[in-house]
């Protein structure tokens, strides 16, 4: 589907077109999708392309062997590939996805501040994330019989990011082609269980699309705070100063805010030297990993990856 | 010796410690950047400064009138080790390191406008006695504060930084009524070994602790 047909000048104005066209191409492709994460990739992808959408996520929700519920991210589409993936698929998404689920209600367009913590907001700001909503979806598929095929009930959560308040009727368009994209995909037979095999293929396909990109760069070293130095251990003493020259560098620039590709720049070391570095300084409990919204990383996997 | 130049004796022998001190931690600071060494050397750059000021004004002919900035600067700087100490967060610590260096840099005013204020200052036997004996304030905090680290976790460097402060504290503390009664060049003596012994255990446990 080309951009050309209902280009992005008019559709403000004519956003009954724009739904219009949307959904003949979704009559039209849906035909020859064989599963459900075939269309979330489509919906997705159209989001972002009309409906200036700048990131869309699509969140299934999932039952563990415990028998509970959690949100498997299963499609991610943004325009800005600059937006680092661990950004994009953070905890307090699934978190808000999995809310959504329990109340079973679309989130309307707000500011991402008054969704998510100001730490998050502000983070999302400076990929332009101004403004968020969700929509909640869900089939009520249909018990085993003999002759019939088995569809899955499906619950899903789509999260919609915007630079700038959308045009009101962007929403609605964006609701009314989902929940037709859901009955589409009931009707023919697309919510069948994933394999995992084809979750795998499709539904991170963001993640597989950036694989280059070493999961340490993204990563955030902060100092551990040495609630002992001056108060217990004396602070000049041999032991209190990095022996390691590299490391001593690198533990120079650190300061809570550079991820290690910026410490790379910043150094002009390379990947490699930063990772000996932050070795030592991890073995040595000066520094913690955390991910780019602040949760912990256990730092020896990470650095073992390279 | 008389009371003034062992007075000048401590002030070297203080100074030299600090200067000790505010070396090592800003060399050590360079390397790892931690903000509390900053505070540190901060510290006794303002011990320092206030130290020699004290000293030039005591015995150089032309009235300096240092005495506002030596106990108001000694009393800051300590007040600001102390401040440093009792939170851990760099953010913490860097905001207050800025406000150490607003401070002091303002409060080097007090020494540049020094022979403009008051000249009667000196001689106000109970205002001059309350500035004096202040700075034995900070030091009293920053030695419980190590007394109570120590109790946590026992290590010399605690213990010696504790006992110095005390020490340092009770040499400000004591020479109180110097300035109140007749001149007491014994108690001002007595002050001053205090002063010394109190910095040569800081610089025992920079050493050693």
């Amino acid at each position: 589907m080309s951009r050309g047909g209902y280009g992005d000048s008019s559709y403000r104005g004519n956003a009954g077109k724009l739904r219009m066209a949307v959904t003949t191409e979704l009559l039209r492709v849906i035909r020859d999708m064989r599963h459900a994460d075939e269309l979330f990739q489509w919906l997705s992808d159209t989001l972002v392309q009309h409906f200036d959408t700048q990131v869309v996520q699509f969140w299934v929700a999932q039952v563990d062997h415990q028998g509970q519920y959690f949100m498997k991210l299963q499609v991610l589409s943004s325009q800005d590939n600059s937006i680092p993936y661990r950004v994009a698929l953070s905890k307090p998404f699934a978190d808000l996805a999995g809310e959504i689920r329990s109340w079973q209600t679309e989130l309307p367009l707000s500011l991402t501040g008054n969704v998510f913590s100001s730490f998050q907001a502000s983070l999302l700001q400076r990929y332009g994330l101004y403004y968020c909503s969700a929509e909640y979806l869900s089939s009520k598929g249909q018990p085993p019989s003999v002759g019939r095929t088995t569809f899955m009930p499906l619950e899903a959560v789509a999260l919609l990011f915007f630079n700038q308040s959308p045009h009101v009727e962007i929403p609605k368009s964006i609701n009314y082609v989902l929940k037709l994209a859901l009955q589409l995909a009931e009707s023919g037979g697309l919510l069948v269980p994933p394999t995992d095999a084809q979750s795998n293929e499709v539904g991170y396909k963001h993640q597989v699309a950036q694989k280059g990109v070493s999961p340490l760069a993204e990563v955030v070293p902060r100092r551990t705070e040495n609630t002992d130095l001056m108060t217990a251990n004396n602070p000049l003493a041999r032991h209190a100063i990095i022996a390691d020259k590299l490391a001593r560098r690198v533990y120079k620039e650190i300061d809570g805010r550079n991820t290690v590709q910026e410490l790379c720049d910043i150094t002009q070391l390379s990947m490699t030297e930063v990772r000996k570095a932050l070795r030592i300084l991890l073995n040595e409990h000066r520094i913690e990993l955390f991910d780019a919204i602040g949760q912990p990383e256990d730092g020896s996997s990470l650095l073992d990856d390279l | 010796m008389s009371a003034n130049t062992f007075a000048t004796v401590r002030a070297i022998a203080v100074v030299v410690i600090s200067v000790f001190i505010m070396l090592r931690a800003f060399q050590v600071y360079a390397q790892t950047r931690s903000t509390r060494l900053l505070v540190l050397g901060l510290t006794m750059v303002m011990i320092v400064v206030t130290t020699i000021a004290d000293v030039t004004g005591n015995n150089i002919t032309f009235h300096l009138n240092a005495y506002w900035f030596n106990y108001v600067g000694q009393t800051v700087a300590f007040a600001f080790f102390f401040l440093s100490l009792i939170n851990s967060s760099e953010a913490y610590l860097r905001k207050l390191v800025r406000w150490q260096i607003a401070l002091s840099a303002l409060l080097f005013i007090l020494l540049i406008e020094g022979p403009a204020l008051p000249h009667a200052f000196p001689t106000l036997g109970l205002l001059r006695a309350i500035f004096s004996s202040g700075r034995a304030l900070p030091c009293f905090f920053i030695c419980l504060y190590y007394f109570a680290a120590f109790v946590k976790k026992e290590t010399r460097f605690s213990l010696l930084m504790g006992a110095g402060f005390v020490i340092i504290g009770l040499g400000y503390y004591m020479i109180f009524p110097r300035y109140i009664e007749p001149p007491s060049y014994a108690i001002q003596t007595a002050g001053d070994y205090l002063r010394i012994i109190g910095n040569a255990m800081l610089l025992v446990a920079m050493i050693w602790g």
